[in-house]
């Protein structure tokens, strides 16, 4: 085990967790420019290429990946095909509003341990790993990190985010797209609560080029809500109040809303093309790695 | 209204206080959510729940509020103040004499439907807890009711009252009036009356309370009505008819007399102003039946303006002749009046006790008797066993030479009759109830003997072999025969009883009930338990008939009654001071209501938790 995985066992994981990860790729769905279809218009550079497959000659192809091996015997022209193995750039964007620390464990807590852990694979298989946060406004951020030495790194990042503000996915998403230089994999971490534009935020990143995935986060006390009787409710955001008396109907309308909402969502992230997964803080983090990112298709 | 606790009313702080606790809110829980916004949303979404639930939670207030109210008010103790009179038990006489029938005022009704009209009022503002007992007076007073807090019921009773034919008796009616209200300080009696009895009777105190229903009447009535048997005669009646005239004037009036529905007389009579005439009618014939008067006159009271008679209508006498044939018997008995003859060859012993029981008489003419049963026989030329009297033998052409002194040889003259042939007989010694009739020198020829239940007449001779079926005297034994054995038979009797009055029903003891047939065609049926039925309902002026098994009799009731048919008010109508118990300073009572707020309050409590059990949530 490495120092930083050291450091991450004393802050989140144990070792049993940790070699988990390690045996876990992560994969990208989309291939980023990986897939090198001949020198096109420009020519990125890789660590190596890799003989992927041929495909016939077409007018403007380059003539120096004609295999004329091929063109001796069978006296027609193909192309020879090479797959790029560039990195995957992974941006976790992670939700602070204050409505992220509600539940117990906050759900902040539990993005904190996803993030950590989708982090600690990307850094893992040599992936950068950037990380940023977002309110209103685009948050703290940690630049692209490459290599397991920067784990540490990030673990500390994660720790020390705040938990304030309100929720809104436009303007902030917005500008992370603006920002990056190169597509690629966005996992936005979040409740989604009280955020009505979140779907124009996903397409910014979505138009961008980037594979969006959204992990929407919901504290148990907020799917199945313990309140009974006369209460005063306030939103952690924005101080409003709610006088209400709860009862076994009001929770009952309350949760077909919250049901409403969630599949509303839903199907806009299908139509999208956009990832979509919903866990409950009551669900232990390592299960939402290693089960639900599984069924997801982002581990190999 | 007064409230006998009026600090009580302080209760009524209360609604005050319920408003405020109804207005507090309860205390909240701060609770820090994520986002409020899906609660917000969801409490729309109950938007339309909440107008039913404001609805109930206003309902529950004001359910509330009435509870305290009602409680409050009714631990004050409020009483309504009543006259006593309302509440006071009240008697109720309606005079039902044959006066009212007669017409009221200048409309079409009765002073009846007047009496009637104002005991209606007097139930309509009989006060809530106050009783009333309806009684008529009549010949006798008749209670309708029980002492009843019922409108309705006594409406109903009041309903079915009518007025009768009887001659009123005011003071039996009051007298039994004030003796119900004997322990009841605060009773009263209330008179319905025409007024039209004796100014002199006695109204009973100060408790009665008279109302004249009636005013000054015009009318004429057949006051007396009779027939009866000119003295001496047999077969020549008088009838007697009195009418007088109640009006100012001199009045002439068709009047008529009908027996069985024939027209004996019609006869105009001149009738002086406040006078009376009289007519005695003799005629001749059979005094036997149905008679009714009648007279012509438009007056105001029509139920004295007939009268009924009942003549001779007795029970007929049955009588069962046995023979072999006697011309001379049978001849008599059918011409006897009210005489029921049956014939018959021979009797079997068993049935004799049956016959007996049937007829009022059995004749033995000659045929063999069995040992008699109790009854009335007459014999001829046989005797049973079981007497003190036995045949011995024959004697030809006995004279008679001696007779008794019993009613039944009563001015028989025997003097020319012969006999050809007797039989003798011998008497036991002294024979207790034996009357010799007459004799001859060898034995006794007629014989009447009266023993335990058997009574009987014996002639010892047959009457075929003497010429005594020729002589005068035949019909006269006969006939003295028949009254000794039955002596009701021949007396003339005229049964008329006034209107109200009961009359006796006897039946032979083995009868099991009696039908009685009024003159409005009604029959009553009533079982007989051995004694004789005492008929009540003669309000009605008529011929009743009342039949038992093959008895039939008639009964006349009639009004024919000078004081009832005087229907100008006589009596006094004014009372001679009010009751105490009618004072008004002592006549409130004080009807307590906390029973029914308490209830209402209960109510009102039980209700609001009907609503607090099935309202919704509140927001």
């Amino acid at each position: 085990m490495s120092k930083a995985g050291t450091g991450a066992r004393a802050l989140l994981f144990d070792g049993e967790f940790l070699g988990k990860l390690e045996r876990l790729e992560l994969l990208a769905r989309k291939m980023f420019r990986g897939l090198v279809r001949g020198e096109h218009t420009t020519t990125r550079r890789g660590r190596g290429l890799e003989f992927s497959d041929f495909r016939r000659y077409r007018p403007g192809d380059d003539l120096r990946y004609i295999d004329w091996n091929i063109y001796a015997r069978l006296d027609r022209l193909f192309l020879k095909l090479y797959a790029s193995e560039e990195d995957v750039s992974l941006h976790l964007l992670l939700d602070t509003t204050a409505s992220m620390g509600f539940g117990e464990p906050s759900k902040l807590d539990h993005a904190r341990r996803l993030a950590a852990a989708l982090g600690y694979i990307g850094l893992n298989n040599l992936d950068r790993v950037g990380v940023s946060t977002f309110t209103e406004v685009l948050g703290p951020s940690l630049p692209p990190l490459k290599a397991r030495q920067h784990m540490v790194t990030l673990l500390e990042f994660l720790r020390e985010l705040p938990c304030a503000g309100r929720t809104a996915f436009v303007h902030p998403l917005r500008e992370f797209a603006s920002r990056t230089h190169s597509p690629g994999l966005v996992i936005v971490i979040s409740d989604l609560l009280g955020a009505e534009d979140a779907g124009l935020g996903l397409d910014a990143l979505r138009h961008r080029g980037h594979d969006v995935m959204v992990l929407q986060i919901l504290a148990e006390e907020e799917i199945e809500p313990p309140l009974d009787g006369a209460l005063r409710l306030v939103d952690a955001e924005d101080g409003s109040t709610l006088e209400v008396t709860v009862d076994a109907a009001l929770r009952r309308a309350y949760q077909a809303r919250l049901g409403r909402r969630l599949d509303a969502f839903e199907q806009y992230c299908r139509k999208g093309g956009i990832e979509y997964l919903r866990s409950s803080t009551a669900v232990p983090f390592e299960d939402v790695v290693l089960k639900y990112l599984r069924h997801g298709r982002f581990l190999r | 209204m007064q409230l006998d606790q009026p600090l009580a009313l302080l209760a009524l702080l209360s609604l005050p206080a319920i408003v405020a606790l109804f207005s507090l809110r309860p205390r909240r829980r701060d609770v820090v959510l994520s986002t409020t916004s899906l609660w917000r949303e969801a409490l729309r979404e109950r938007q339309r729940g909440l107008g039913l639930q404001r609805l109930l939670r206003n309902l529950s207030l004001a359910l509330l509020l009435l509870a305290a109210l009602a409680l409050s008010v009714g631990l004050a103790d409020p009483r309504r103040l009543t006259r006593a009179g309302a509440q006071a038990d009240t008697v109720v006489v309606l005079d039902a004499s044959a006066s009212m029938q007669a017409r009221a005022g200048g409309g079409g009704g009765t002073r009846f439907a007047l009496a009637r009209q104002e005991a209606a009022d007097l139930i309509d503002e009989l006060g809530s807890g106050a009783r009333m007992l309806l009684m008529t007076s009549g010949r006798y007073p008749v209670l309708r009711s029980a002492f009843e807090s019922d409108r309705a019921a006594l409406r109903k009773v009041l309903s079915e009252l009518r007025p009768t034919d009887e001659a009123g008796r005011p003071r039996a009616a009051l007298t039994l009036a004030l003796s119900l209200l004997r322990d009841r300080d605060n009773g009263r009696v209330v008179f319905l009356t025409d007024a039209a009895f004796d100014a002199d009777v006695n109204l009973g105190g100060a408790r009665i309370e008279l109302r004249n229903v009636g005013g000054p009447g015009r009318n004429l009535a057949i006051t007396r009505f009779d027939l009866r048997p000119e003295v001496g005669s047999e077969d020549r009646f008088q009838v007697l008819l009195t009418v007088r005239n109640y009006t100012g004037e001199p009045v002439e009036v068709p009047a008529a007399v009908e027996l069985n529905r024939n027209r004996l007389f019609e006869r105009r009579m001149r009738v002086p102003p406040g006078g009376r005439r009289t007519l005695v009618l003799p005629f001749r014939g059979k005094a036997a039946g149905r008679a009714r008067a009648s007279i012509d006159f438009d007056d105001d009271l029509a139920a004295d303006n007939e009268a009924f008679a009942v003549m001779g209508m007795d029970e007929p006498l049955r009588v069962l002749l046995l023979t072999e044939g006697n011309f001379y018997l049978e001849s008599l008995f059918k011409a006897m009046p009210n005489v029921e003859v049956v014939t018959r060859s021979e009797v079997r012993p068993e049935r004799l006790r049956r016959h007996a029981s049937r007829y009022d008489l059995i004749v033995f003419d000659r045929l063999p008797a069995p040992a008699l049963p109790p009854g009335r026989y007459l014999l001829i030329d046989t005797l049973p066993p079981g007497l003190p009297i036995t045949q011995a033998g024959r004697v030809t052409r006995p004279l008679i030479v001696g007779r008794g002194t019993s009613a039944i040889m009563r001015d028989v003259d025997l003097a020319g009759v012969k006999i050809d042939e007797a039989s003798r007989v011998s008497i036991e010694r002294e024979t207790p109830g034996l009357q010799r009739l007459f004799w001859s020198a060898e034995t006794e020829l007629a014989l009447a003997l009266l023993q335990d239940d058997v009574r009987l007449v014996y002639l010892g001779f047959d009457l075929s072999r003497s010429n005594l079926p020729l002589q005068a005297a035949f019909p006269l034994l006969v006939r003295r025969s028949l009254s000794w054995l039955r002596p009701r038979e021949t007396r003339f009797t005229s049964t008329q009883i006034p209107a109200g009055e009961p009359f006796s029903i006897d039946v032979p003891a083995n009868q099991a009930d009696v039908i009685v047939r009024t003159p409005a065609g009604d029959g009553l049926i009533f079982e007989l338990g051995g004694a004789p039925l005492e008929f009540e309902a003669t309000s009605e002026a008529g011929i009743y008939r009342y039949t038992a098994g093959a008895v039939h009799r008639y009964i006349a009731v009639n009004l024919t009654d000078e004081d009832e048919s005087n229907i100008n008010a006589r009596a006094s109508l004014v009372s001679a001071e009010p009751s105490p118990a009618l004072a008004p300073e002592e006549s409130q009572v004080a009807l307590a209501f906390w029973s029914y707020l308490a209830g209402l309050a209960l109510l009102a409590l039980g209700l609001e938790w009907v609503v607090w059990c099935t309202r919704p949530s509140r927001a």
